[in-house]
């Protein structure tokens, strides 16, 4: 069923949207959290919650991508959920990688004076995303929004681990000289 | 600013790029580097002296258009590297050669050659592959290069924790593990191939130590966090093909990470480092603050 098809469902309150949701994305939305969460059942958990949030959503929502909406609805609620997760979060874990090497390039500083506009941050990341080469920006979305490991990023790119890594490494770099340039405090 | 409010910021990364994004995460890849038979040419390079051997030319396929005779090759996802072929060597002179033979074997169809030792290396020895005969010599002909072949005499072992598709080892009788490097009719595009990929270096050095010219002048590298770091931008750093101006190598930098695995690299001049065992390929990257960081 196409993605405009299953909204309608979504909008006429048929429980059906659900179904033709599972089906169609539920393995998709498992590896977005299992990559985050690397625990089978809190990753069902997760996705389980988010054909609920979807459902409380949808309407007044019509997402033209029901991937990208769903995907989101996940990688929210997984990210969510490691966070309160305190006593299990192991080194290692893709999270805490993806954590350690973004903090390299904009540092850890939790001040609470500082409020930061995450509407201006979010549009600078996207005006810096679509500066990159199509294969560069997707390393760095599998990487960083999907939390692929660095393998699975270098596989579907075609390039070796290292490669993968020396260009994630680029993009840090440039993305933190961007956001300097943009006057983001890091 | 911290981490976490970036992964949240890029929740809301725009539609269309998450959609490419994900698109690009649905192919399927074919491995890196095709599997190529060994045919009998095969060259060696020797210490001191040289032997002439057949060797096989840069396949045309993988040249650049107009660079059928440059090292670049495209590789598969279109991006350049450059091509280290078989090591081979002109003939010289003819009688009374004394031949140093490198150490090398040959297993499923790669040649491998000796490229480093480690004292205490016995955590590193892996599952056994195979065992090379020690027949190959200065006399042996071209289909004397056969699999199981070698320079080396003895078992070879997988080395743990590493691809045995570059890496290798064997064992002496003193507890040393020889490691052997597939390091020829290999694509570079960049140091982290090499140091990253095969030696996994990046981010892991734990002991590292530069001599200059004159062979007593040895230091050790105390600021090991900036050595790594100046080893990430290393990896990052595209090859480049030296042989047609090949540049005088003024001072050698040896790194070790926490498995005992060491790598030697060649400081020439200009600002360019060099991997022993790559030949004339060199990566351009200014390796003067290191003389900054020695003990």
């Amino acid at each position: 069923m196409e993605d405009k098809q299953i909204v309608e469902l979504f909008w006429q309150r048929d429980p059906e949207a659900i179904a033709q949701s599972q089906g169609k994305y539920h393995s998709y939305l498992s590896k977005i959290a299992y990559n985050v969460l690397s625990d089978e059942e809190d990753s069902q958990e997760v996705v389980n919650d988010t054909y609920f949030r979807a459902w409380n959503s949808i309407p007044p929502q019509r997402p033209s991508r029901l991937s990208v909406y769903l995907g989101r609805l996940t990688r929210h609620g997984a990210i969510d959920r490691y966070r309160k997760r305190t006593s299990q979060k192991r080194q290692g874990d893709a999270y805490t990688l993806c954590l350690e090497e973004l903090e390299a390039c904009c540092g850890t500083a939790h001040d609470p004076q500082q409020i930061l506009d995450a509407q201006q941050l979010a549009q600078a990341i996207n005006q810096f995303l679509h500066t990159l080469k199509p294969q560069t920006r997707a390393m760095f979305l599998g990487r960083y929004y999907f939390f692929d490991s660095l393998k699975e990023v270098a596989r579907y790119c075609g390039v070796s681990e290292s490669k993968a890594k020396s260009t994630l490494y680029r993009v840090r770099k440039d993305l933190k000289e961007y956001l300097k340039q943009e006057g983001f405090d890091l | 600013m911290n981490g976490e409010q970036l992964l949240d910021a890029l929740e809301q990364v725009d539609e269309e790029l998450l959609v490419e994004a994900d698109r690009v995460r649905q192919r399927r890849k074919k491995a890196r580097w095709p599997f190529i038979p060994l045919a009998a040419c095969l060259c060696l390079v020797v210490a001191g002296a040289m032997i002439a051997q057949p060797w096989r030319s840069v396949p045309q396929s993988n040249s650049l258009p107009g660079k059928a005779e440059s090292n670049q090759a495209e590789t598969e996802n279109g991006s350049v590297g450059v091509y280290v072929p078989p090591m081979e060597v002109p003939m010289e002179g003819d009688a009374q050669i004394e031949a140093d033979l490198l150490s090398f074997f040959i297993y499923q169809g790669r040649l491998y050659v000796e490229c480093s030792r480690a004292q205490n290396g016995a955590g590193l020895v892996g599952e056994k592959l195979g065992t090379s005969n020690g027949r190959i010599d200065e006399w042996t002909p071209d289909s004397g290069y056969v699999e199981g072949s070698g320079t080396a005499w003895g078992d070879f072992y997988a080395v743990n924790g590493y691809d045995p598709a570059h890496l290798l080892c064997m064992t002496w009788e003193d507890g040393t593990v020889a490691l052997y490097w597939n390091n020829n009719d290999i694509t570079v595009e960049t140091a982290g191939d090499v140091l990253d990929e095969v030696f996994h270096m990046s981010g892991q050095v734990v002991k590292a130590t530069m001599r200059g010219a004159d062979v007593e002048d040895v230091a050790e590298i105390s600021r090991l966090d900036d050595l790594n770091a100046w080893v990430e931008e290393l990896c990052a750093t595209p090859a480049q093909w030296d042989g047609d101006s090949p540049s005088e190598v003024l001072g050698y930098l040896y790194l070790e990470n926490q498995d005992g695995v060491t790598v030697e690299l060649a400081l020439h001049e200009g600002g360019k480092a060099g991997i022993y065992g790559l030949g004339e390929v060199s990566f351009q990257l200014d390796w003067m603050p290191l003389t900054h960081w020695k003990a």
